[in-house]
């Protein structure tokens, strides 16, 4: 898991003290968990988690449906968090962020984009090496 | 460039707080043919754990030649050549042979900002009182506005009940500078300033944190301050480029305040009433909207600032509440206030405009600087102001940082503290 790029991403993402928790993801699907896995999410939203990831399979199915004709970004709130879903273009991916319900999310979307970024790179640049062998 | 005027921006992203200081100072001199002859540095809050900054100013110094004249401060956000960045280190270095620079400091800035700004003058003009290459301008970086932690009470910016908001107004505003907290008075700051180097182009901001307000720090030489003003002044025989605008216009909606406190900063009285219920019910935020607070000022007062009439290059905005006291940003300008509006849209204009009708040719860099409330409300969409950027300065080192309030002026316009303005800096190196 330490060697995975994507996770290496997630693990920035997770340092910032907004961020309780961060995955790549689709529905019923977690596809890349921060190097630590769920050991590594912020405490605080161990009593929510449950109830979010059930949440977050309902919101994919939007994403799913809209990802296609130009859907960005989408977040709800649930309880005291806010669960942001900054979707990969033309794909039924989104890297996932949880982040407490008043935090700066101005600041934090910045970085979440530049993950975003950063994860599509590392996706392009596997399949072009798939592409080439 | 055939004029030696060189200029350099780099960056680093690392975690470890002086792997971070020489990242950003080796990713940045490396550029230059000759050691810079000034440096500016700016950093997110993310070192501030103990020790966190002086590491990161070590880790600098371990790369920078010695005596490079050096200021800069913590920010919320940047963007530069690179990207957009929460979190992370940049500078913006300069070299070239007909200059001058000198640095100032003054400290104390809440409880004496005034004394702050003059001491800060006078190492300035005594840095510069050899030689004149004829035109000046001065870089300034604030200590913004910190909310103290009181105790048993925390950090708080409002205060509910109207017994303590009272006594808040009248004796915890005057004893938090004691302890280095409060508002930053940078507009009294600024206007010192400006008034004794009226010959000067001027163009900074106040440092933050990442909005919370719990702290901010400066930087000059290879000291780390708080609650400071620090500066640096420049001759240079190129004439200086400078522009500030507005991203915000007027509402139609306008109120008088009728009484007011702590020169001005509190307002106590709107239209003869209570001033947090008067300006609520201006803005229709009922008190359950109003108890959560993170509505209020993320998703409300963020985008209503004020402003005064007859008086409109000033700009503040609402900074807390105590009771039924309202506390401004800065000092009100005029009785008569005009709520403002921002949009996105008009952000992105404001940039647009400051190029789209000049010639960035002989600019050798571009350093700019803007609120930090702009990104708090674009989010990610500060890439279209990158966007933009890149539009017309792409093959430019440039730097947009992002303080708590900004200034800007020339010798004829002088600056002023204000929020939601987007200015500009640079040098025509054709000259």
């Amino acid at each position: 898991m330490h060697d995975d790029p994507i996770a290496c991403v997630l693990d920035d993402l997770l340092k910032l003290d907004d961020v309780l928790a961060c995955m790549v993801a689709r529905r019923n699907m977690i596809s890349v968990m921060p190097s630590d896995g769920t050991d590594s999410f912020k405490p605080e939203i161990n009593e929510i988690w449950d109830i979010i990831k059930r949440a977050m399979d309902d919101v994919f199915t939007v994403i799913g449906e809209y990802s296609g004709v130009g859907l960005g970004e989408m977040e709800f709130r649930l309880q005291d968090c806010e669960v942001l879903f900054y979707v990969f273009p033309d794909t039924e991916n989104a890297l996932v962020a949880i982040v407490p319900a008043l935090s700066n999310k101005g600041l934090i979307a910045v970085e979440m984009e530049n993950a975003r970024r950063e994860i599509l790179e590392i996706m392009n640049r596997k399949e072009e090496l798939l592409v080439d062998s | 460039m055939g004029s030696g005027l060189e200029a350099a921006v780099g960056m680093s992203r690392k975690w470890d707080a002086r792997e971070a200081g020489r990242e950003v100072a080796r990713s940045t001199i490396e550029k230059l043919n000759r050691p810079p002859d000034f440096f500016l540095l700016f950093s997110t809050i993310h070192y501030k754990n103990p020790n966190g900054f002086r590491d990161f100013l070590d880790g600098v110094w371990d790369v920078l030649p010695a005596d490079t004249p050096l200021i800069g401060g913590t920010v919320a956000a940047f963007i530069n050549n690179y990207g957009c960045f929460s979190r992370g280190v940049t500078a913006l270095a300069v070299s070239y042979s007909n200059i001058n620079v000198a640095l100032g400091f003054g400290r104390n800035t809440k409880l004496h900002p005034r004394n702050a700004a003059k001491h800060c003058v006078n190492m300035i003009k005594n840095g510069l009182k050899t030689g004149d290459y004829g035109n000046k301008f001065l870089i300034d970086i604030i200590s913004g506005p910190t909310v103290p932690n009181i105790p048993f009470m925390g950090r708080k910016n409002f205060v509910k009940s109207k017994v303590g908001g009272s006594f808040a107004s009248s004796v915890g505003v005057r004893v938090f500078p004691l302890f280095g907290h409060g508002l930053g008075k940078e507009d009294d700051i600024v206007d010192y300033l400006t008034s004794l180097l009226s010959d000067y182009y001027f163009i900074g901001g106040s440092t933050l944190d990442t909005g919370d307000m719990f702290m901010n720090y400066q930087f000059i030489g290879e000291q780390v301050l708080k609650n400071s003003v620090v500066a640096l002044g420049v001759d240079i025989d190129k004439p200086v480029f400078l522009d500030s605008m507005l991203g915000a216009h007027q509402l139609d909606i306008e109120f008088d305040i009728t009484e007011s406190i702590y020169k001005n900063r509190i307002i106590t009285k709107i239209d003869d009433k209570p001033a947090k219920e008067r300006f609520l019910g201006i803005l229709r935020i009922n008190e359950e909207q109003f108890n959560e607070l993170g509505v209020f000022y993320y998703k409300t007062s963020n985008y209503f600032p004020i402003t005064f009439r007859g008086k409109e290059k000033y700009t503040t905005g609402v900074a807390g509440f105590l009771g039924d006291n309202i506390v401004l940003g800065h000092k009100a300008r005029g009785q008569r206030v005009k709520l403002l509006s921002v949009t996105g849209k008009e952000v992105l204009n404001v940039v647009e405009k400051t190029f789209q009708n000049i010639s960035t040719d002989f600019f050798p860099f571009v350093f700019m600087s803007t609120s930090n409330i702009f990104f708090n409300m674009l989010g990610e969409k500060v890439y279209s102001i990158k966007n933009k950027l890149d539009e017309y300065i792409k093959d430019i080192p440039y730097l947009l940082v992002s303080f708590a309030t900004e200034n800007a002026g020339t010798p004829a316009d002088p600056a002023v503290t204000r929020v939601y303005s987007f200015n500009t800096l640079s040098v025509n190196s054709c000259f």
